[in-house]
C-alpha cells in the first residue's frame, strides 16, 4: 500500500501549501545546485537561537513583568515553539541515522 | 469590536491607518517574492528570505501596542513558517503519506500559540458546526473539484486499495492538508485580517496569501486553479461563519485526487 502511494504521490501537485523539501527539490530540477536537508535546518537551528535569546531579553522576567513583555514572550511562542518541534525531530533523525 | 460576531465575520472596528495598509501589502508581496526565490532562483535562498519574513513579523507583532494589529501580523508569520517547517523537516526514511502529518504537528502547535495570544474562542475561527445541512453541502463540493483537479493534474494511476487500506491515508489528508491549512488561513488568518480590513479585503488579502505559497509547484493553471478554490472558500467562511464544510471539502479534493478518482477512473 505504501509503495502505491509513493508512486501515486510523485509530481503530482495538490491543494496543499505543505511542499516538503524533496517535492520542492524535484520540481526545480536539474538547475538546483545541490542542496541537502541540513543546510535547511541549519537555517531553521539559527532561527530558532535568534527567537529564544529575544525571549530571554525581551520576555516578562522577576524585574519586568508588564503587559508588553508577556504579549512579546506570547507573541515569539508562535515561531519559537514550531521551531523547538523541527529541533527535536531534526536531533532524533539525526540520532537514529547514527543507531 | 463588533459583538454580534459569530465570530469568522467581524467588521472593521475603527480606521486603520493608511501605513498599515501598506504594510501589510509590503509584507504580502514580501512573501510572494521569498516563494517566487524558493521555486525559481534557489530554495535555500528562499528559505532564508522566510527566515527573515518570519523575524520581521513576529518583530512588527510585538512591537504593535494594538490588538487587531498585532493578531494580523502575529498570524500572517504562520505562512513564512509553513514553508521553513516543509522545508527544513527531514522526512527521508519516512512513507510519504505520513509527511504531512509530521509537518502539521508543529503547524497545530504555532495555530495554538496565535490563538492563546489573540484569545480566540472556537467561534471566533470558525470552529462551530453551523447550519449543518449547508456545510454538508459545502462538504459535497470537495467531490467535483476533486474530479476537476485530477482531470487538470492526471496522476498517475495506483495499485487498487481496499476501503480499509484507503482510510488511513485519508484521514491524513483530511486533517493534515485539509482542516489544517482551513484553520490556519480561513479560520484564524481571514478572522485576524477581517478585523481591521473589513471583509472583502481580508478574502482577497487572505486568497493572496494562500495561492502565493503555492508557486512552488511551478504551475500556472495550478495557481489560478487555487486562487479561485480559495477565493470561494473564504467567501464560504466568511459568510457561513464555519470553517467545518470547506475543512471537509478541501480534505475530500486531495482525497479525490490521490485515491478515490485514480481508483474510478483509470
Amino acid at each position: 500500500m505504501a509503495a502505491a502511494f509513493e508512486i501515486n504521490y510523485r509530481g503530482v501537485n495538490m491543494i496543499s501549501t505543505i511542499i516538503p523539501v524533496t517535492e520542492t527539490i524535484t520540481a526545480l530540477g536539474a538547475d538546483t545546485p545541490a542542496l541537502s536537508v541540513s543546510d535547511f535546518g541549519l537555517l531553521a537551528t539559527l532561527a530558532l537561537y535568534i527567537l529564544l535569546m529575544a525571549k530571554e531579553l525581551a520576555g516578562p522576567s522577576l524585574d519586568n513583568c508588564s503587559t508588553q513583555s508577556v504579549f512579546v514572550d506570547r507573541i515569539l511562542n508562535i515561531g519559537a515553539i514550531p521551531l523547538s518541534i523541527l529541533f527535536f525531530h531534526i536531533v532524533l533523525f539525526e540520532t537514529m541515522k547514527l543507531i | 469590536m463588533d459583538k454580534a460576531v459569530g465570530r469568522v465575520d467581524p467588521v472593521i472596528d475603527n480606521v486603520l491607518p493608511n501605513k498599515e495598509y501598506f504594510y501589510l501589502c509590503v509584507y504580502a508581496s514580501a512573501i510572494a517574492v521569498a516563494e517566487l526565490v524558493t521555486a525559481y532562483y534557489n530554495p535555500l535562498y528562499g528559505m532564508t528570505c522566510h527566515v527573515l519574513l518570519l523575524l520581521a513579523l513576529l518583530a512588527r507583532a510585538s512591537l504593535s501596542h494594538r490588538d487587531g494589529i498585532r493578531q494580523v501580523y502575529a498570524a500572517l508569520s504562520i505562512a513564512p513558517l509553513i514553508r521553513i517547517l516543509s522545508l527544513s523537516m527531514p522526512l527521508s526514511g519516512i512513507q510519504q503519506i505520513y509527511w504531512y502529518l509530521v509537518i502539521s504537528l508543529p503547524l497545530f502547535a504555532s495555530a495554538a500559540a496565535v490563538i492563546r495570544l489573540a484569545g480566540y474562542k472556537p467561534g471566533d475561527m470558525g470552529l462551530i458546526a453551523g447550519n449543518l445541512p449547508l456545510q454538508l453541502a459545502v462538504a459535497f463540493l470537495g467531490l467535483p473539484l476533486g474530479l476537476v483537479e485530477y482531470l487538470i493534474l492526471k496522476p498517475v494511476p495506483v495499485a487498487p486499495l481496499t476501503f480499509l487500506e484507503a482510510c488511513l491515508p485519508a484521514l491524513i489528508l483530511i486533517v493534515s492538508t485539509g482542516f489544517l491549512e482551513e484553520f490556519v488561513f480561513r479560520g484564524i488568518m481571514y478572522r485576524a485580517c477581517a478585523e481591521i480590513l473589513g471583509r472583502w479585503r481580508s478574502i482577497f488579502y487572505i486568497s493572496f496569501i494562500f495561492s502565493i505559497l503555492h508557486v512552488t509547484y511551478r504551475s500556472v493553471s495550478d495557481l489560478i486553479f487555487v486562487f479561485t478554490i480559495s477565493l470561494l472558500f473564504t467567501v464560504i467562511a466568511a459568510f457561513s461563519r464555519s470553517i467545518l464544510g470547506i475543512s471537509l471539502a478541501h480534505g475530500i479534493i486531495n482525497v479525490g485526487l490521490y485515491i478515490l478518482w485514480p481508483q474510478l477512473l483509470k
